[in-house]
């Protein structure tokens, strides 16, 4: 095999598929294989990492794989579905629709014509790779004949290059006064729940600790959810108490996570949940609600709840916040199951899948 | 699990299923001692949905029809602002040069939407006005179904829930739970009970008693309960006036809520009685009746659970016995209850059934 060249519908900073991508053409250049990045839509800052998938001109000698990442519909699915070249497919999940039908119905057409693509790529893939067994499985449903698990490559140690300083005074000032600080980061979409996070929050504030914060870190692509959200929390009169941060700079979320005393996921659905990673990277407790691929990812890493009534997940958080044992027995579980999906592991999946291909 | 390596804490392994037992013991505490107002949840879901679209969370047609309403004219004058130095004139300029095609077809876009929800209003009103002479909307009928349900303290009931439910580590749902005697007495013996009730004023009664009974129907509420989480749910009431169809419904959904091990108990009053004591009008119109204690155990046993027993309620007062000490009682007395068996049994049962791991 001369060349792996990955294709996604869309490369930006933030974003964990991303990430992934670009890590894996470091990992792919490193095994002495050609690999160029092609993308429907790229952010202008990254616009010399990719190039627009219509000039990709391919090659005949059967040399070539195309690896393509399928989170969405895509024209760019359309346009692999129609190359001669071996596919591989890299799966992070297609979020139900059911959870946008009400708050951005464009965004169901988006989930349901990717999930015809993935059943529609199933017979022309050699091998689909899968964040976690969750999207795995949901490959094999889809009629994939060869699938294999390649985590996120994720690297720490993009966290301890930069730390927004003024961030991390900001933040660590505002503790002087008292309270924990609650933690979850993740786009500020409907199947991530927020809302959930901020009632739970309330009821937090009202049982066990009047002083305390919560921060929700995230851009978001559902307007209509992000502006609810801002007008829940106004409503309950907690607007100094909840900072939405909107998308930030890899040193605010660094400081973010150095800041925080506990993370609260209460996601409905979840491919992977990177975020839960970078939690146990920075030793944060995690409190979590057990759902779809957050209970892999998490592993022992976490208190994963199977309900997240306001109380429950309050008590929880309240418990892994004063009990200073439980609060060091989870970091430490979380560093072995950092371990277990290390930069090393991931990048040997992805090693083995590719030359698994070459054996085949 | 390994040990921190820092020394400040000394660690053992944590059993996260034991910390898990505790959170809810706690949770429970904190319920029974009223340190979260009863009423604070309701609040929290009630103020959120004042922001969402109407059908996240389950709004009415006429919510539903509003939001439609706002949403039907299309606005094609885009916001022009911009981040970027010269965007907004760019972005101004875009709109003033597609305006004459896109408002083209935004009035025909909007012609359509606006018609297509006055068609949906006018269907609205028509359902409505049809609901108003619909026997299962007469206030005569929903009194009188409401006068048969089991009175509050219904002990036998309570002694049989408390059994089924003992252990349970989840939350144990009431439906009907009326002035809350049920979710008082589970939550006594230490479990996490709330209760749900479509009357408002017996909610709010069990409420302002500090019980954690909310405003609902049962069906409603377990349609957004996560698959096997509750520890046992006491079906009571909402079963007599159900139509035979949205009875089996809502014990399917009951048992798909259920926690491995958890008890389903289903109260009824007895088909006899109902018809005995309801007015004839009433209950000829009525759109549901109780079922026989039969049929609820084959089709609990059809959704997979295992029916432990059926224990019968009070009897029929109907018979009354004469005084011990006059003479012959015992033997009068004895008839009576022969005859009342024969005539009309007892005036409820209750059905136990647990879902198996």
């Amino acid at each position: 095999m001369r060349a792996v060249h990955q294709f996604l519908p869309d490369l930006s900073p933030g974003d964990a598929v991303s990430g992934h991508t670009l890590a894996i053409q470091v990992e792919l250049r490193a095994m002495g294989l050609e690999s160029e990045v092609y993308s429907h839509t790229t952010h202008p800052s990254l616009a010399e990492r990719a190039r627009p998938y219509q000039r990709y001109r391919g090659s005949a000698d059967g040399d070539v794989r195309l690896l393509y990442h399928l989170a969405i519909g895509s024209v760019v699915a359309d346009f692999l579905l129609e190359r001669p070249e071996g596919l591989l497919v890299d799966y992070h999940n297609l979020t139900p629709g059911a959870f946008f039908a009400d708050w951005d119905p464009p965004v169901v057409y988006g989930q349901s014509w990717g999930r015809e693509q993935l059943r529609a790529l199933a017979a022309r893939t050699e091998l689909g790779l899968a964040d976690s067994g969750f999207n795995r499985s949901e490959l094999v449903e889809a009629g994939y004949r060869r699938t294999t698990v390649v985590p996120i490559l994720f690297d720490p140690s993009l966290f301890e290059r930069e730390v927004d300083e003024s961030a991390l005074g900001r933040l660590v000032s505002a503790k002087a006064a008292g309270g924990a600080d609650w933690l979850f980061v993740g786009r500020v979409v409907p199947n991530k729940a927020q809302h959930d996070v901020v009632k739970a929050f309330a009821a937090y504030r009202r049982v066990f600790d009047p002083q305390a914060r919560l921060h929700l870190v995230g851009g978001t692509s559902v307007p209509s959810y992000a502006e609810a959200l801002g007008r829940f929390v106004d409503a309950l009169g907690l607007t100094g108490a909840v900072e939405l941060a909107g998308a930030v700079p890899p040193g605010v979320l660094a400081a973010q996570y150095r800041a925080a005393d506990v993370f609260v996921c209460l996601s409905d659905h979840e491919g992977f949940c990177l975020p839960l990673l970078e939690a146990m990277h920075h030793e944060v407790p995690i409190v979590a609600l057990g759902a779809t691929a957050v209970t892999e990812t998490l592993g022992h890493g976490g208190v994963a709840l199977d309900r997240k009534d306001p109380l429950t997940v309050a008590a929880a958080v309240d418990r892994v916040i004063g009990d200073e044992r439980l609060r060091a027995g989870l970091v430490a579980a979380g560093r072995d199951r950092l371990a277990d999906l290390s930069l090393e592991r991931s990048r040997a999946a992805l090693r083995a899948a590719i030359a698994s291909l070459e054996a085949a | 699990m390994t040990d921190v390596d820092d020394g400040v804490v000394p660690l053992g392994p944590i059993d996260l299923r034991q910390v898990l037992v505790e959170i809810d013991e706690e949770v429970a505490r904190r319920r029974a001692s009223g340190a979260l107002p009863p009423g604070l949840e309701q609040e929290l879901d009630a103020t959120f949905a004042r922001f969402a679209p109407a059908a996240t969370v389950g709004g009415d047609a006429a919510s539903v029809l509003a939001a439609a309403e706002r949403s039907a004219f299309v606005d094609v004058d885009v916001p022009t602002a911009s981040t970027l130095p010269g965007g907004p004139v760019l972005k101004k300029a875009l709109r003033k040069g597609m305006a004459w095609y896109l408002r083209y077809l935004a009035q025909q876009t909007s012609a359509f939407n606006a018609a297509a929800v006055r068609a949906l209003r006018s269907i609205d009103d028509r359902v409505a006005a049809l609901e108003q002479t619909s026997p299962a909307a007469s206030p005569h009928l929903r009194d009188a179904l409401e006068a048969l349900e089991p009175a509050s303290s219904a002990d036998d009931l309570v002694s049989v829930a408390l059994v089924a439910c003992r252990g349970a580590t989840g939350r144990v749902l009431v439906a009907d739970a009326g002035d809350g005697a049920e979710v008082r007495a589970l939550s006594g013996a230490g479990l996490d009970a709330y209760g749900l009730d479509p009357r408002r004023t017996a909610a709010n009664r069990a409420l302002a008693d500090g019980l954690d009974v909310r405003v609902g129907e049962a069906a409603t509420h377990l349609a957004g309960v996560a698959p096997a989480v509750l520890g046992g749910v006491v079906l009571r009431g909402v079963v007599d006036r159900l139509p035979v169809a949205g009875a089996l419904a809502l014990a399917e959904a009951a048992a798909r809520a259920l926690a491995p091990g958890s008890a389903l108990v289903v109260r009824s009053t007895s088909p006899t009685a109902w018809a005995r004591r309801l007015d004839p009008v009433a209950a000829d119109l009525s759109p549901g009746r109780p079922l026989s204690p039969e049929t609820w155990v084959h089709a609990l046993g059809g959704l997979g659970l295992t029916v432990e027993g059926v224990h019968d309620g009070p009897p029929a007062e109907e018979l009354r016995d004469i005084a011990e000490e006059l003479p012959g009682a015992g033997a009068v007395n004895a008839n009576n209850a022969l005859l009342r068996r024969a005539l009309f049994g007892p005036v409820s049962y209750t059905v136990v059934a647990r879902r198996t791991a």
